[in-house]
């Protein structure tokens, strides 16, 4: 079985991380741009951060024959921050990177008027450059953050078949599904917030038409391998390989190749880690005993 | 000169719509219409491989650019970067740092390439120098191998730095431009520093190493040289020959007893060539 996770923070994993991940067959990874646990006090940094997503992670992943994508926003917290007019001068550099498939996380956390403003302008541009959008919504007071991004995607007029709104719960689903054309995404936590069993449960109950699944994997207490575990329950509560594959691997890939950047043709295969690294007709390196697959 | 190679390998509305694209970069141009178009290279499907004829085509115009690195994308990005040259130094030296600055890593590989061609190159050797602390093996590479960039415009020991960073990330030395003109004896004595670090913790070391570790040797490093001539190790054998090619002062005992023994044509062959050119002289 092949996976595809769609929402992952892999700069704060380990590389047994991603040695685990591929045993398990995660073949390919979206990283949205987020924040780091604490609000960086320069735009520089977040360019910086930028950077690793786009560069550094992607070889690290690279190494573990991971396909590695990023989306690139302002993310929602520290869109109340001082740096925030700065970084988002900066997007519209990066957007049009081949890594880059779309906007995101971007949202309401605390729900200020500044959150919602940059929220606008960050639908505006993924409108204007016909990318894929990642809303995050928030963790404390979910349904009413939850109802509001809805009305804001609504206003704005974008295209809901490349918007997902994610990190949804019981309560949250529906709205999304019957008010929106929005795909609706799950993050999966170990212990708080939605689980494994519970997302089994939403599924038999609304289909995995429109549903991505992801395990954010952040800095805090979080498992990369909860896409695979996930399956694992659904194969047990016997849904069909078919559904399981559309969830888990078609689901976001369908998202992401709005995009233009991604097919399935491309992610199919695990990237060859190759450590003579053919460049054309020439190894850029020695031929001494590297691991070749 | 990159258009016409460009022509032959992408799409005809494909390089129609690049160089509509130039042409109103031309026309108005602003450093992030230049840094958009440089990025969406990728959208052009640059996995074809280009001949080794056109390859020399372009030998034929840029003699020392080892085009065997680059790939079709990196030339259409040289060919991006060749139209923005009616700007003044300011603005062109700003507009290539910019596009490094936020470059992913395949646009900083095609950037360092284009180094060695760009206009004012002069004025962008701190590029190059940030480029040697990378960690990803195609970004040094692609300062590297068959780049003449270092060799025009690095000091002794910024030269110096490339080549062992190079030999940690396992890249081919003996792929680097002008290596054999430039070794000198500080490189030398690192280099058997770090064959005396491998030998004691009785581990191999890259075999092309030789080509900086044999010059300025003498003493214990010398002999140590000539020990390796005789390894069990065909690449070994190979690349101590190849050092010895360069060098004015060789024992030719060393050399003829490996000849007698030698298997490895390439080898035997080059150990010849150490022989007849001493006997010529
Ligand atoms: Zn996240």
């Amino acid at each position: 079985m092949k996976f595809f996770d769609p929402h992952i923070h892999m700069t704060a994993r380990t590389t047994d991380d991603y040695q685990r991940m591929v045993e398990m067959g995660i073949r390919a990874v979206c990283e949205p741009a987020f924040w780091l646990g604490q609000p960086r006090t320069h735009a520089g940094t977040y360019e910086d951060y930028l950077k690793t997503i786009i560069g550094w992670e992607r070889f690290r992943a690279s190494q573990f024959g991971i396909h590695h994508f990023c989306t690139i926003a302002l993310n929602p917290r520290e869109a109340n921050s001082h740096i925030a007019p700065e970084v988002m001068e900066l997007l519209p550099l990066y957007i049009h990177k081949e890594s880059v498939l779309g906007i995101g996380e971007i949202g309401l956390d605390d729900m200020t008027s500044v959150e919602e403003k940059y929220f606008l302008a960050q639908l505006q541009l993924a409108k204007e450059h016909n990318l894929p959008v990642i809303i995050h919504t928030p963790h404390r007071n979910k349904k009413e953050g939850t109802q509001r991004s809805i009305d804001i995607v609504k206003e704005v007029g974008i295209n809901q078949k490349q918007v997902v709104i994610d990190h949804n719960m019981e309560e949250t689903l529906p709205l999304v599904l019957e008010q929106t054309d929005c795909w609706a995404g799950h993050t999966i936590y170990p212990q708080t917030k939605m689980s494994k069993d519970r997302m089994v449960k939403l599924v038999q109950q609304y289909g995995v038409e429109r549903i991505l699944v992801n395990s954010s994997a952040d800095w805090g207490m979080s498992d990369p391998l909860n896409i695979p575990k996930t399956a694992g329950l659904m194969k047990e509560a016997n849904f069909s390989d078919a559904d399981i594959e559309k969830l888990f691997w078609k689901n976001p890939i369908a998202f992401y190749a709005s995009s233009g950047k991604i097919s399935e043709e491309m992610i199919a295969e695990p990237i060859k880690i190759d450590q003579t690294q053919f460049w054309e007709d020439n190894s850029i390196l020695r031929g001494q005993s590297p691991v070749v697959e | 000169m990159f258009d016409a190679i460009i022509e032959k390998y992408i799409p005809a509305e494909k390089y129609l719509s690049l160089q509509k694209q130039l042409q109103q970069l031309e026309n108005s141009y602003t450093t992030n219409k230049f840094i958009e178009i440089f990025s969406k290279v990728y959208m052009f499907n640059c996995d074809i491989k280009i001949t080794g004829e056109d390859r020399e085509k372009l030998k034929n115009v840029m003699a020392n650019i080892e085009f065997d690195y680059w790939s079709l994308e990196d030339m259409i990005r040289a060919a991006i970067v060749k139209r923005i040259q009616f700007l003044p130094e300011k603005d062109y030296v700003e507009a290539i740092e910019k596009s490094y600055r936020i470059a992913d890593t395949k646009e900083q590989c095609s950037l360092l390439k284009i180094l060695a061609i760009s206009q004012y190159r002069e004025k962008l050797a701190h590029i190059a120098h940030s480029c040697v602390r990378t960690n990803i093996p195609d970004v040094l590479a692609a300062l590297c191998c068959g780049n003449p960039y270092p060799y025009d415009y690095f000091s002794t020991q910024e030269f110096n730095n490339m080549v062992l960073k190079a030999v940690f990330m396992n890249i081919s030395i003996a792929k680097i431009y002008g290596l054999v003109q430039k070794t000198n004896e500080a490189l030398s004595r690192m280099a058997n520093q770090y064959i005396d670090e491998r030998e004691a913790a009785n581990r191999d070391f890259p075999c092309d190493l030789w080509l900086i570790a044999c010059p300025f040797s003498h003493g214990k490093d010398r002999e140590r040289v000539y020990r390796y001539l005789h390894h069990k190790s065909v690449l070994h054998r190979y690349w101590v020959a190849c050092s010895l090619l360069h060098e004015e002062d060789v024992q030719d005992s060393f050399v003829e007893k490996q000849i007698e023994i030698e298997d490895h044509i390439p080898t035997k062959e080059i150990l010849q060539q150490i022989i007849d050119r001493r006997r010529n002289k």
